[in-house]
């Protein structure tokens, strides 16, 4: 194997057109059967390892560690910091970066959801383009690839109306989850309307995004989105020696359950101060 | 084979090596160290055999760390902690409560329940948590959460004594 650093986006871009691979963590890419010839480091990046606050956003370098991000969003986004709780194993965060669990693109990552619900948003560069770009975080977004990197994340700010869960379900803790995904509500000030989003992710080969708008958030609105939801799984169910596509699917039907139960009493009560 | 100069503190003690960039910290430290607290379970982050503590960062699978990349890092094994007296009262209470029986990942799981006992505040469910990290294939976790709560209620009852 070959090791370089890079700290400059110079640097990077040469070491991308030679083909290195950027190393955050390692978690993933060094307990893999088949390891990389070349990595190229990238924590000498200015602020590599900082998660900055400006007036609009919360900016994280390309290796804040899950641990990093865990402790920071207990104060800022406390929905994130449980669902964090829920990956892996505490050594593991303390090693693997946010950049690298987002930039893996396995169907059942726990952080996709949560991060896309956030609305967040990843500063790409890419071999062909050294002009970093901003650009909505996607499952499988048509920059993602070997020969690109991801040299910040960046969440906008929450407001009170907004909520975030996540929830998952393994077949063990440590083989990986069958099913997981995150709803997040936010009530409109100006006319009390609840935008209720989810991203439930396992099932399909690219996670399932849903989105539903209701004044109340009733029973109604609830089983519109769970049907909306199953509609959906019917397309590509994965199937693999985890769970049968068949199991994965009665599970997604639980998980999505108890999100749209989970803190739904905060908005029915807001809307009434509201 | 390109090889590294990497600097580094284990146990309290400045150490050079010259490794291969592949070379995983967990072999440097059994192969070119003679520490052997750090074990080999999976390689893969999952078993916590091979649990070390980094400086700044706290516990690490060793397993999966380029040595490379730790120039200039300070590290502590299972050994940098035998004299250590909380490290003393875990071994004793893994002894008394059988935590303990082929010893394999035994190391790893003491470096995890010093860690978390050395913070406050502490409860079962912190020390349940810090035991995710960690396989145990012959005793299982049952023995490791009493041996860790009788350490911490005998600290509790040295405190209340002083106080
Ligand atoms: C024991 C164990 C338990 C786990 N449990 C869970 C779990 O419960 N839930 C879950 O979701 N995941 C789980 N995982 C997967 C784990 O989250 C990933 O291995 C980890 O997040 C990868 O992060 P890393 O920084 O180590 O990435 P690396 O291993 O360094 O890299 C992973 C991939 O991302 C790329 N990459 C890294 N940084 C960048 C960047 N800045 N720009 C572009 N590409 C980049 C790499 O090139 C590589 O392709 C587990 C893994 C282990 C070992
Ligand atoms: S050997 Fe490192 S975690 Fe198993
Ligand atoms: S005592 Fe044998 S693996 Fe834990």
């Amino acid at each position: 194997m070959q090791w370089i650093e890079a700290s400059t986006l110079d640097e990077l871009q040469s070491a991308l057109v030679q083909g290195y691979r950027v190393i955050g963590g390692g978690t993933g890419l060094l307990g893999d059967e088949n390891p990389v010839e070349k990595v190229v480091d990238i924590r000498r990046f200015p602020d590599a390892n900082q998660i900055v606050e400006y007036p609009s956003r919360w900016q994280l370098g390309p290796v804040v560690t899950l641990t990093h991000l865990q402790a920071w969003a207990k104060n800022h986004v406390p929905g994130l910091a449980d669902g964090l709780n829920r990956l892996g194993t505490p050594v593991l965060r303390n090693l693997a970066t946010v950049a690298g669990r987002l930039a893996n693109r396995e169907p059942t990552s726990d952080l996709y959801p949560m991060m896309r619900l956030l609305g967040t948003e990843v500063l790409v560069m890419s071999r062909e383009d050294p002009q970093p770009r901003w650009m909505l975080l996607e499952y499988e977004g048509p920059l993602y690839g070997a020969n690109r990197v991801w040299l910040a994340l960046r969440i906008p700010r929450s407001t009170k109306r907004r909520r975030m869960v996540f929830e998952k379900i393994t077949k063990a803790r440590l083989n990986g989850s069958i099913v997981n995904g995150a709803v997040s509500w936010q009530q409109s000030v100006a006319n009390g309307q609840i935008h209720v989003q989810m991203v439930i992710s396992g099932v399909f080969e690219i996670p399932c995004h849903l989105s539903v708008c209701s004044k109340p958030l009733d029973l109604a609105t609830k089983i519109r989105a769970q049907w909306q939801a199953f509609q959906q799984m019917g397309w590509v169910p994965i199937d693999d020696f985890r769970a049968s596509a068949a199991y994965r699917a009665h599970v997604a039907g639980v998980v999505l359950e108890r999100l749209l139960k989970t803190q739904s009493g905060f908005f029915e009560s807001s809307l009434e101060e509201a | 084979m390109h090889t590294h100069r990497v600097q580094l503190a284990v146990n309290g003690k400045l150490k050079t090596v010259t490794v291969p960039a592949d070379e995983r910290l967990l072999d440097t430290l059994r192969t070119k160290m003679d520490l052997y607290g750090a074990r080999y379970g999976c390689g893969t982050g999952h078993c916590g055999a091979c649990v070390v503590s980094q400086e700044g960062v706290g516990l690490v699978p060793s397993c999966l760390m380029l040595t490379v990349r730790l120039d200039g890092a300070a590290i502590t094994t299972y050994e940098g902690l035998e004299t250590d007296p909380l490290m003393r009262d875990l071994q004793d209470a893994f002894v008394e409560e059988g935590a303990a029986q082929c010893g394999y990942c035994t190391p790893g799981i003491l470096l995890s329940l010093h860690h978390v006992l050395s913070q406050d505040p502490v409860d079962e469910n912190v020390v349940r948590e810090s035991l995710v990290s960690h396989l145990c294939r012959c005793t299982g976790h049952y023995a490791s959460v009493r041996a860790a709560m009788k350490v911490l209620q005998r600290k509790a009852g040295m405190k209340v004594a002083v106080d």
